[in-house]
């Protein structure tokens, strides 16, 4: 857990930093008050202080962020992982392929992933789901949907 | 008097057809997400939002803010059947409804959990028709300073009561605020962090972000850890006996009142006051050895205190403009999206939204009843879902959700971005509820700093010389030092344990 929290310290420091850095770029103060950076820099800078403190803390053991350890499930995160790529694949299908036929394989790769092996059922899902769910969203809530290349 | 009238119009609205199909639809959505384990009502708000996308602005707030008291409903349904609560405020139910299940009165427990969240949410709705009024022509007279010093409590509220490290839901308030920020500065106009990506110059989208924040990480730890499914656990007699609607009813009163006045503070949360409820009554109880094993005030009160606070917490958030939960957030977001700004002024411009919405409180919670009184068992089929279904379709609502907003693949990008993210911070158990609100209040708060800023030519004693807001300003301060002091005595406490 140590150095999940320590890795994640890491990351808002930089991330803090950018923002002040960023900040810092645009006018902190004009003629009328207080710039566009005022507010992100100060910000910035009080989440750089304080992520560093707690980074400290943590290093020194003055801080207790939980005993438990961070426990990844090795099969569990190779299906979120698995999953997680067939979402990008899909998002990036998107406006290609339009909705109903990214949707249409990315549900019964999602259930395959997931261990379901009932084709029919992986069959109606993937209708309903892309097909279905296009018609629902589209045509009767209005609800802008892409229909891609192919137009359907 | 005049609220009165505004109240009896709003029912008119309320009670039309069309707005009470939404309430309906929204109650069932509700209540579907409740049920079903790990999905909460902050991701099944965020997720179902474009359904609303159609509907005028009335009918989404309406059918939203049913979609967000259902879910408070339906968790009880798993906690007791299951022992694995819908959401987190249903977590103390699982102590005794569970046991009471395991004795064979299951029907009982959800039988006395959906009077009581019946009862605690219309007495909560008659509250806050009576408070709103008054309240909100106070809150007229504040200007940009109070503003500020008002959104600076509620997030030092969240803030402060968030976890168990302060640093850490600072870093998370921080980190909110700032990606509130990117795009077009509200004041001068200038692009902020938008580094020429043409999609940012509106800012991030606060329903992309939460949807993976709270839907798409939800999903990822479900697939990792799946949770389990309902055995048969025979539900019948509703209905309470005499003994425990004498038990019940006192249970069912102070769980009112204490789910009501907590819900009135921002970043309390729904957990406290079921927690805060279900310890009052094992003090005041004559037989506090039965509480843990089935006892019918165990679950009475919690879960009247969880429906009075979902209501309650609606009185921040439309009188003053401040969520007082990620919930009530994406609540606020639906407002956005639908070109109104919750606070005082909602009151003013639009007493017609307002006071149907207050009123669709009272029909919502009678259609609640009816739902989960006789049709508790169709819900509990749902429980046997296999879980795999539930995820594939969690995600599709999502992508639909995220790509409508405005069309483009790039708020889903951000939304799967955001999942990854939202997976690692729940995972180390980093507070997500002070970002959330930090993003929805960011831009808020920065228009009103700078605007006093400029009312006072950069002096910043303009937040302590104007009485309303120095006092919340103290009370802001108030809150840090005791949620200071909080964790430094239980560390030393633990400190002593260990040794």
């Amino acid at each position: 857990m140590k150095r999940g929290w320590q890795v994640a310290l890491v990351a808002l420091v930089a991330t803090f930093a950018f923002f002040a850095f960023e900040s810092f770029q645009l006018s902190l103060r004009d003629a009328l008050g207080p710039g566009p950076g005022f507010f992100p820099f100060w910000l910035g800078m009080l989440g750089v202080v304080l992520a560093a403190i707690l980074l400290t803390q943590l290093h020194l053991d003055r801080v207790d962020l939980g005993t438990e350890a961070l426990v990844f499930d090795r099969a569990g995160v190779r299906n979120a992982v698995l999953v997680l790529v067939g979402l990008i694949v899909a998002t990036a299908l998107l406006d290609v392929v339009g909705f109903r036929l990214s949707v249409l394989l990315l549900i019964p790769y999602l259930l395959v992933i997931l261990g379901v092996r009932n084709w029919v059922a992986i069959g109606i899902c993937a209708v309903a789901g892309s097909f279905g769910v296009f018609h629902v969203f589209f045509d009767l809530l209005k609800v802008p949907l892409s229909a891609g290349i192919f137009g359907f | 008097m005049e609220g009165l009238q505004l109240l009896l119009s709003g029912f008119a609205a309320a009670l039309s057809l069309q707005n009470l199909l939404f309430a309906f639809a929204g109650c069932i959505l509700g209540t579907l997400i409740g049920v079903l384990p790990g999905l909460g009502p902050a991701a099944g708000t965020a997720i179902l939002i474009p359904l609303t996308f159609h509907l005028d602005a009335t009918g989404a707030i309406i059918m939203l803010a049913a979609i967000y008291y259902g879910a408070m409903y339906g968790g009880t349904i798993t906690s007791v059947l299951i022992n694995v609560p819908g959401e987190a405020a249903s977590v103390v139910t699982c102590l005794d409804g569970y046991q009471m299940a395991q004795q064979g009165r299951a029907g009982t427990a959800l039988g006395i959990a959906a009077i009581g969240s019946f009862v605690g949410g219309v007495f909560a709705a008659v509250a806050l028709a009576i408070v709103a009024l008054p309240l909100a022509r106070f809150a007229l007279a504040f200007g940009p300073p109070e503003f500020f010093s008002l959104m600076f409590v509620g997030l030092c509220l969240v803030t402060g009561l968030a976890g168990q490290s302060l640093i850490a839901a600072l870093l998370m308030t921080i980190l909110g605020l700032l990606l509130s920020l990117v795009g077009i500065d509200p004041v001068r106009g200038a692009p902020r962090f938008t580094f020429g990506v043409p999609e940012l110059y509106d800012g991030l989208g606060f329903v992309p972000v939460v949807m993976g924040l709270f839907g798409v990480a939800e999903i990822l730890l479900i697939i990792e850890t799946p949770f389990r499914r309902m055995g048969d656990t025979k539900i019948k007699g509703l209905w309470p006996s005499r003994e425990e609607w004498k038990r019940s009813s006192g249970a069912i009163g102070r769980g009112t009142l204490i789910g009501f006045l907590l819900g009135l503070i921002p970043g309390v949360g729904a957990v406290i006051p079921t927690f805060m409820a279900y310890i009052v009554e094992k003090r005041l109880s004559k037989h506090p050895e039965m509480f843990g094993k089935g006892a019918i005030e165990g679950v009475a009160s919690p879960e009247t205190a969880n429906n009075a606070y979902a209501n309650g917490a609606m009185v921040p958030l439309l009188v003053l403009g401040v969520p007082s939960s990620p919930t009530i957030a994406i609540l606020m977001g639906a407002f956005i999206i639908n070109g109104l700004t919750p606070g005082p002024f909602l009151f003013k411009d639009r007493p017609d939204l307002v006071w149907t919405v207050i009123a669709s409180f009272f029909t919502g919670n009678v259609i609640l009843l009816i739902l989960n009184l006789p049709f508790v068992g169709l819900w509990a089929k749902l429980l046997k879902m296999p879980y795999q279904y539930l995820c594939a379709g969690t995600l599709l609502f999502c992508i639909v959700g995220a790509y409508s907003l405005k069309g483009t693949v790039f708020d889903v990008g951000v939304m799967l971005v955001f999942g990854v993210i939202g997976y690692f911070l729940r995972k180390l158990g980093m507070p997500l509820a002070p970002a959330v609100l930090a993003l929805i209040l960011g831009p808020f708060m920065e228009k009103s700093l700078r605007t006093s800023l400029e009312m006072s030519a950069g002096d910043f004693s303009i937040f302590l010389t104007r009485p309303i807001s120095a006092t919340l300003m103290a009370c802001a301060v108030l809150v840090i030092a005791v949620a200071a002091f909080q964790v430094a005595a239980l560390k030393s406490i633990r400190t002593a344990e260990t040794k």
